[in-house]
């Protein structure tokens, strides 16, 4: 939808000032924690060919790839990396398959069922065809747009509260179920309004796989990227952004955003709910939970890859990585697969480099938790198996 | 004339024809191929769902359920309610401007018409998001609730994102249509039939009422019609302020979904299967769209028979 363009866009005027003006101060803070004699890192912003790459899908990615993308242009010369789409998990990796881009983004690894679904006819696409490479570490908010209620005490919900707003089994924002986690706030008698992703979203997945693990009695259905059937009176939202815009214009709303669109978007500040993890202590999201929800579950892989509902009196439940898919054999020119092996290198990890800074330090100025160093060893390694036109590897040091 | 350049001319003609004649052929086979795509891309949902895709309630992509009646529904009611505003005040200001407004307001009307006409539907739609969505959620949908005591179909809470606040955008959107359609075609009622029945005694009221509209009825349903069609085609700004719920609105108060909407943002990211389904939605709207044609059409006729034009 256009409009979501239009206020991305926006989004990431402000993303890539606030970026510019923060290089100036972070690499000194970068410095500190640099890995020295990474002769990768070192390599990814230099690129002997010029070559032009895009990339498209999750939202939840949006705000680190339009900073990202603009601050690895500055540092690498011949490299142009044109805006990345945000048109959903879904739809990233149904353009990853029909090669419509150079890597789609999704929360979600992409399956072999997902392939089955979304290929071409008379395609026989396997899964192994492609890598997955973790590039950012974000959490779901659950926002909400009360009048009267103060933003220093938010609401305390509970999974199983929220699987029976989104089920429709609870109805209005002071019934005894939220009114009895929230004994000293002053509810409304009014109806909830439910907002979700009216596109297919690795969003929803995260949000219904943390209400799958921790409220299985209430959500009986396995957790989906699909569309959700909303109680009567509903809103669906086009992309995180919408999400975001629904909650903001529609009294007595409440909904589920990537944890950078609350930042970036103030007035949804106003209202972000607590939520019981599995140690039982209530938390509003923030860096630290995310990052402690990941370090609880430190290893994953491409099919083990949820850290939502991890223990912890500190994990924020409800986390998780997103995902640049890539074809492990390059489909198209080995300058054009340098370079996209090149910039998901960089994007993917942290530290100085020349005195500038990587991707992941970006991603903690846009309400990212930087990857874990055993995470970002991953994306290397898997980044380290993508081969060009004569089977050899892409990411080297020589510059391609 | 010499019979050279007889010849010629019969030449020429002959080029002149094949050129029309290709023309329309052309249109006629661009319609055609875009009508029998359509129809076989939905195949696989008709051969699924059978024609519950028309009257099943349930629209979900998680579980293949794939009927379109409340999304049918919402389509239908956004375009009645901006019909039920549009054609009286869109005739009324098209009445105005030809025979009641002075020559300069005339004309500033005229062209904040033509103005409002090519504002892109985005535009329209954003307006409606972040102007009247607060609006209605605060004034207008709380008034109307307290006007009728809450009853059907004004019960249930304000929510401003709503079947009320599309029908209201697409109200704005196909206004001008109806205005410079109409304007026009009551411009072009003979000044004479109009004057002569000045002459003879009747009012300016009488006139317009007895002579101006019936002259102009054919133009005035022909805009009608089409304002019909694009408030039932309309997609991005219909999607804006809707709320995307592919549910019966028990109210007008709230959320629904319409057919053009829906095929907009489920598109990119379906399963074959629901790319067929979507493709039925298309052919729904054609057909809608189609009907629509036929009674403005019928109507037409039918007045010109009763006028004694044909």
């Amino acid at each position: 939808m256009r409009i979501h363009r239009t206020v991305r866009l926006a989004v990431t005027a402000a993303a890539v000032a606030v970026t510019a003006l923060s290089m100036v101060a972070v690499p000194a803070l970068a410095g500190t924690r640099a890995t020295t004699g990474d002769r990768y890192l070192a390599a990814d912003t230099v690129l002997n060919k010029a070559a032009t790459i895009g990339g498209a899908g999750s939202t939840f990615a949006a705000p680190l790839q339009n900073a990202a993308q603009a601050a690895f242009m500055a540092r690498a010369q011949n490299a142009t990396i044109n805006g990345y789409q945000a048109v959903g998990s879904g739809t990233g990796e149904s353009d990853i398959l029909k090669k419509v881009v150079d890597w789609g983004g999704t929360d979600v690894p992409m399956s072999q069922t997902d392939i089955y679904q979304k290929e071409p006819s008379g395609y026989n696409i396997r899964a192994s065809a492609f890598l997955e490479v973790p590039i950012a570490l974000g959490g779901v908010a659950i926002t909400y747009n009360l009048a009267g209620l103060s933003a220093k005490t938010p609401l305390i919900l509970t999974a199983s509260v929220l699987a029976n707003i989104y089920e429709g089994h609870i109805t209005n924002w002071n019934s005894a179920a939220i009114q009895a986690l929230n004994p000293k706030v002053k509810l409304p008698a009014t109806k909830i309004v439910v907002a979700a992703r009216a596109d297919s979203s690795g969003t929803t997945y995260i949000f219904t796989n943390f209400l799958r693990s921790a409220a299985p009695k209430v959500w009986a259905t396995q957790p989906s990227k699909a569309v959700l059937t909303l109680p009567t009176g509903g809103v669906a939202g086009s992309g995180n952004a919408g999400v975001a815009a629904d909650i903001e214009n529609t009294p007595n709303a409440i909904g589920y955003v990537e944890y950078s669109y609350v930042l970036l978007n103030p007035s949804l500040l106003k209202g972000v709910a607590a939520i019981v993890n599995k140690a039982g202590k209530a938390l509003t999201p923030s860096l630290a939970g995310i990052a402690a929800a990941a370090a609880a579950k430190a290893d994953i892989t491409t099919s083990n890859f949820s850290i939502d509902w991890q223990p912890g009196a500190t994990a924020y439940p409800i986390a998780g990585y997103t995902w640049a898919i890539v074809w492990k054999v390059n489909q198209t020119s080995d300058a054009q697969g340098t370079l996209l092996v090149k910039y998901l290198d960089w994007l993917s990890h942290s530290g100085a480099v020349n005195g500038t800074t990587a991707g992941q330090d970006v991603a903690a100025l846009q309400g990212y938790v930087p990857l874990p160093a055993n995470i970002q060893a991953l994306a290397r390694a898997t980044l380290l198996k993508v081969t060009g036109s004569r089977g050899q590897v892409l990411l080297g040091t020589n510059g391609g | 004339m010499t019979e050279k350049s007889k010849d010629f001319s019969v030449k020429s003609d002959w080029a002149h024809w094949s050129v029309l004649y290709g023309a329309s052929g052309l249109f006629a086979l661009i319609c055609a191929v875009f009508l029998i795509s359509i129809i076989v891309s939905s195949i696989p949902a008709w051969s699924h769902s059978g024609a519950s895709i028309i009257y099943g309630r349930v629209w979900s992509q998680s579980t293949n359920s794939f009927g379109a009646l409340a999304i049918i529904t919402g389509t239908l009611a956004t375009t009645a309610i901006a019909l039920f505003f549009a054609i009286p005040i869109g005739v009324g200001s098209a009445i105005a401007i030809v025979h009641l407004l002075p020559g300069r307001l005339k004309i500033l009307l005229s062209s904040l018409v033509e103005l409002l006409a090519a504002v892109p539907s985005v535009v329209y739609g954003l307006w409606g998001l972040l102007v009247l969505a607060p609006w209605f959620e605060k004034t207008v949908e709380p008034g109307l609730a307290g006007i009728t005591g809450g009853r059907f179909p004004f019960q249930a809470p304000p929510e401003g994102v709503s079947l009320l606040l599309a029908g209201g955008v697409l109200f704005v959107m196909i206004l001008p249509m109806i205005v410079a359609l109409s304007r026009d075609a009551i411009a072009v009622v003979p000044n004479e039939q109009f004057e002569g029945a000045l002459s003879v005694g009747a009012t300016k009221w009488q006139v317009i009422r007895k002579v101006v509209l019936p002259g102009a009825r054919t133009g005035i349903v022909g805009a009608v019609t089409l304002a019909t069609a694009r408030a039932l085609g309309e997609t991005v700004a219909v999607a804006m302020v809707i709320g995307l719920n592919p549910l019966f609105p028990p109210s007008l108060f709230s959320t629904a979904s319409t057919l053009a909407s829906t095929i907009a943002l489920q598109f990119q990211d379906a399963t074959p299967l629901q790319v067929a389904a979507l493709g039925a939605l298309a052919l729904i709207l054609m057909a809608m769209t189609a009907i629509v044609n036929w009674f403005g059409r019928r109507f037409v006729r039918g007045s010109a028979f009763r006028a004694g034009v044909i």
